[in-house]
């Protein structure tokens, strides 16, 4: 059985390459390092296959790649439902204590509140992309970003 | 911004570089474990108007379009800006300005400048995975002078946001630094040692990791000064872009044929964390046997994919062996205009012209190897002159250039002028039994030879 690639298929590698460091980044904050790889295949393999509808008026092909990444860690995340918590990625030995303790007040944060914390402070995206990747609005980013701060500095306080 | 937003933003920035790289999910090679989801798809996957069919041999689909060398293409070389020399262009204001979690640093080391100066050159890498500006202040150098530390002077023109650049992803900024004494005549407290580089960027103190030792020398009795400061000269940062990185292998068949195409393959390796475009595209040099064959030509950047990070992109080379190549192992050197990555390897010539180094030998049984050549005539003589002319056999003996026994060639290793290459089919005279003899080449130039004698150098080989 031949395997077709439609002209609109052409040159997708051009087009993912350079998203690549950030699509691996969300998958490392959101999955953990030993699912992160599985999630990255699985949604360069997704966009591949709906490459052709990439609409470049409705997202960049950041955000665009992003959704995807996002879509399959929320899979990831029901498949593996008896292990549902958000995975801490293991900080170094050089990070201090403080660092630790953001990550550990990040990591039990409500998913959504977890995940806008994630795109806005990791993968460093301005709201309103931050917004098309969680498929909300701006002003609901906003709050939700202010819940995290406000959840976070909360937890800071209480562990210092 | 508040400290608490600060905070979460440093700890953002260093969470993204905690996360490392990506392996190479788009080489030419992909995984074994994408080939049930590609099969999966071929069931499903649309089939445009114009669609394009490829086997399913043991790579999905959308590797198709890229799971061949890049193609030869005979492009003449074209104008890359040199990246040694172009300045750092002006900084774009809207980027957001570097983070010290954003930046890899290194130096190259405390050197000694002219004047009782110091240069250094300090290399900050952008690791982080969007564009940032490189803006700050360098500083200050921890000095320990009876436990205090001491700030470096740094004028107002030094300070990194006088001429900010952008670094893209994976892109360096080279700093070079010129440390000089600034003694003054305040009461001396004894000498200040500087031991300790550190920058100020936004979002915290970004150390340099190996240590200074610069001795200011101020408090020194001959100075007739005090106490000093350290100032300090920052020039123009140069862009180190990741595609100066790059490296190359070559990939050859183990023989090529005299007056036939070679084809090989150049594989560009990228050791960086991020992917390198070729734009602007390189200019390369591939030669053959050293002068044989010279030429410059442009990679096929048009046919070419972005060389991935750790990963590599193979470009298919072609190259015409002369028919007048010399049989035998040959050396092929290829290399990148400019950038500095160079390989060479050898494949051996077949069907050329056959390399002796005299068309006589001892062994040989016919004038005009063998004595009695009748002196004043001429002998069809062809001499193998490839790596210049350095001895010929005739007359029952071994002949050397007169008068040292020098070879003749052009300072290069190469021929003299009007001398065919790498075989002459000249003529050799006997002007004198046992003293003279002559070579003339076919376009009529002539040297002469005196009878090698004990302590002559030896004839090192040919290649």
């Amino acid at each position: 059985v031949g395997v077709i690639v439609t002209e609109s298929q052409v040159g997708f590698d051009d087009f993912v390459a350079p998203h690549l460091p950030a699509m691996w980044v969300l998958a490392t904050r959101l999955v953990g390092p030993d699912a992160r790889e599985d999630v990255v295949q699985e949604a360069l393999f997704t966009a591949w296959r709906r490459f052709s509808t990439y609409d470049r008026n409705r997202g960049t092909p950041r955000t665009w790649l992003l959704v995807v990444v996002a879509d399959k860690c929320r899979k990831h995340w029901r498949a593996a439902r008896s292990t549902a918590q958000l995975v801490d990625v293991p900080a170094t030995a050089t990070d201090l204590e403080a660092h630790l303790d953001v990550s550990r007040a990040v990591g039990r944060l409500p998913r959504r509140q977890r995940l806008a914390v994630e795109l806005f402070y990791v993968l460093d995206l301005p709201v309103a992309e931050c917004a098309l990747v969680m498929e909300c609005a701006v002003g609901t980013v906003s709050s939700t970003l202010s819940d995290a701060r406000k959840a976070l500095r909360t937890q800071l306080e209480v562990s210092s | 911004m508040n400290d608490f937003e600060e905070r979460l933003r440093i700890w953002g920035a260093a969470e993204a570089r905690a996360a490392g790289q990506p392996p190479s999910l788009l080489s030419r090679t992909p995984p074994r474990r994408w080939l049930p989801l590609a099969a999966a798809a071929a069931a499903v996957v649309l089939v445009g108007g114009a669609a394009l069919a490829v086997s399913q041999q043991d790579e999905p689909a959308r590797v198709a379009t890229t799971n061949s060398d890049v193609p030869w293409a005979d492009l003449p070389p074209g104008t890359v800006p040199d990246p040694a020399t172009s300045s750092a262009p002006a900084a774009d204001p809207s980027v957001r300005a570097c983070r010290s979690t954003d930046l890899g640093v290194s130096h190259q080391g405390q050197g000694e400048g002219a004047g009782g100066s110091w240069v250094d050159s300090l290399t900050l890498t952008n690791t982080a995975v969007t564009p940032c500006r490189l803006t700050g202040r360098l500083e200050g150098i921890s000095g320990v002078n009876a436990g205090a530390r001491r700030a470096v002077t740094v004028g107002p023109a030094d300070s990194l946001d006088q001429a900010p650049v952008v670094l893209k992803p994976g892109e360096a900024g080279q700093l070079p630094l010129l440390w000089y004494p600034r003694c003054d005549t305040t009461p001396a407290v004894g000498d200040t040692t500087y031991t300790h580089l550190r920058i100020r960027l936004l979002g915290g103190e970004l150390p340099v990791p190996a240590p200074y030792s610069i001795d200011l020398g101020c408090a020194a009795p001959q100075q007739g000064m005090g106490s000093g400061t350290l100032g300090l000269n920052l020039e123009p940062t140069t862009i180190v872009r990741p595609v100066d990185s790059l490296t190359v292998t070559l990939v050859l068949p183990a023989t090529a044929r005299a007056g036939a195409v070679l084809r090989y393959v150049v594989e560009v390796h990228n050791p960086g964390s991020v992917g390198v475009a070729l734009d602007p595209c390189p200019n390369f040099l591939q030669a053959l046997g050293g002068n044989l064959v010279k030429e410059p030509h442009a990679l096929n950047c048009p046919a070419a994919h972005p060389v991935p990070a750790f990963g590599s992109e193979r470009f298919a080379m072609e190259l015409v062996v002369p028919a007048s190549a010399p049989s035998g192992a040959t050396a092929l050197s290829w290399q990148f205009v400019g950038l500095g990555a160079t390989a060479t390897g050898v494949v051996t010539v077949e069907g050329g012209t056959v390399a002796t180094a005299t068309p006589c030998t001892p062994e040989s049984t016919q004038a005009p190897c063998t004595p009695g050549m009748e002196v004043g005539r001429p002998y069809p003589y062809p001499l193998y002159t490839h790596c210049g002319i350095r001895e010929l056999y005739a007359d029952g003996r071994s002949w050397v250039p007169r008068p040292g026994a020098q070879p003749l060639d052009d300072g290069s290793g190469n021929p003299p002028a009007e001398v065919d290459n790498p075989v002459d089919p000249g003529t050799v005279v006997l002007l004198k039994p046992g003293v003279t003899v002559e070579w003339r080449s076919r376009q009529g130039v002539r040297f002469t030879f005196r009878p090698r004698v004990p302590g002559d150098p030896a004839v090192q080989p040919c290649d």
